[in-house]
């Protein structure tokens, strides 16, 4: 093969990895909040043979994403309208959920962030897909999150259902 | 004695086989098709897979298939198309057939669609229907979307008034 190739394939290899290096070190305040989100997802999944202390904990680390005046308003087709205020009701309802549910996995998708110009808050617009463990059906939901920079930590201090397509 | 020194030797049969005779070209080659493979198929024919029962049966659950992005650049969607409706992307898109246009009013009555007063034919809807919905007139941008399984209760099927912005393309196959 000609030089010429293999030093443009170099080039552009190391320009990806370049790339990809300065992303993984220096992430954009979008990329942490769409981690920090698909970390709560995951928080939010749970099994039916979990034990107690397992499920107090995994209820806890749901907490460590909001701010302690947290609100949180839902109103999902078939599952009623439910309103949380602060993090203790929120804990308590996280509680709640694992221990009369069999289980249960929740997935974002399409996380669409706004940050804005001050860069100490944000909204971010997604899509949620929920299903109960063994359970072929599935919910899906677009939510809306409004997060706050605290002590360098994107906190969730505002979470909605958004009912873009209505009948 | 003549000989050509500058002759290549012949390569294996395995190496032309994976590499071709010049892999230079290969590669080059590799680089094209996976380019065109990711603009067709992010940008063109977005790959679908169909899960649940509200299009039957149309439509059947776990189906593949393709959504045309391209379909509505010149035109607007029309009465009939099956369409494929994002939400805040493209991951998770509802795929529903449009039964209403933009200003028009959409109502159910004894299961028939009802639009601006008229009983709407709809050949692809089969099974049985009592859906009752009081007449809604749609805004400028709005397009009424409704599965083909109508014979699921009006309660647990999911229809909705989409904006034009929502709608990514025609169902192509």
């Amino acid at each position: 093969m000609k030089k010429w190739v293999w030093r443009l394939v170099v080039v552009m290899v190391l320009a990806g990895l370049g790339c990809w290096g300065w992303r993984v070190l220096f992430p954009s305040p979008e990329q942490v909040i769409r981690k920090r989100l698909n970390h709560l997802a995951n928080a939010a999944c749970f099994s039916g043979n979990e034990g107690a202390l397992v499920k107090v904990a995994k209820a806890q680390a749901i907490t460590s994403f909001c701010t302690p005046d947290v609100e949180i308003t839902l109103d999902i087709p078939g599952y009623g309208h439910h309103e949380i205020n602060g993090i203790a009701e929120l804990l308590q309802q996280a509680a709640a959920a694992r221990s009369y549910r069999e289980g249960c996995n929740v997935q974002f998708f399409d996380i669409v962030v706004n940050v804005a110009p001050d860069q100490n808050s944000a909204i971010a617009d997604l899509t949620a897909k929920g299903s109960v463990l063994n359970d072929k059906d599935f919910n899906v939901q677009e939510l809306r999150f409004k997060l706050r920079k605290v002590e360098g930590k994107w906190l969730i201090y505002h979470a909605e259902t958004v009912h873009a397509l209505t009948p | 004695m003549d000989t050509n020194v500058n002759a290549l030797p012949s390569p294996s049969w395995w190496r032309m086989v994976m590499i071709g005779r010049r892999p230079e070209w290969t590669l080059v080659r590799i680089v094209l098709l996976v380019a065109v493979c990711w603009v067709v198929f992010t940008r063109i024919l977005l790959p679908i897979r169909v899960d649940g029962t509200s299009m039957l049966p149309t439509y059947k659950d776990h189906g593949v298939n393709l959504v045309n992005r391209l379909a509505y650049r010149r035109r607007d969607p029309e009465r009939g198309d099956v369409v494929a409706v994002r939400t805040t992307g493209v991951h998770i898109m509802f795929m529903k057939r449009i039964i209403g246009l933009p200003g028009e009013t959409v109502a159910f009555h004894n299961g028939h669609a009802v639009i601006d007063g008229k009983v709407l034919s709809e050949p692809y809807v089969k099974g049985p229907c009592d859906w009752e919905w009081a007449p809604e007139t749609l805004k400028p941008d709005e397009y009424f979307c409704v599965g083909d399984n109508r014979s699921m209760a009006l309660a647990g099927h999911f229809f909705f008034k989409a904006p034009r912005s929502r709608i990514v393309g025609k169902v192509l196959l």
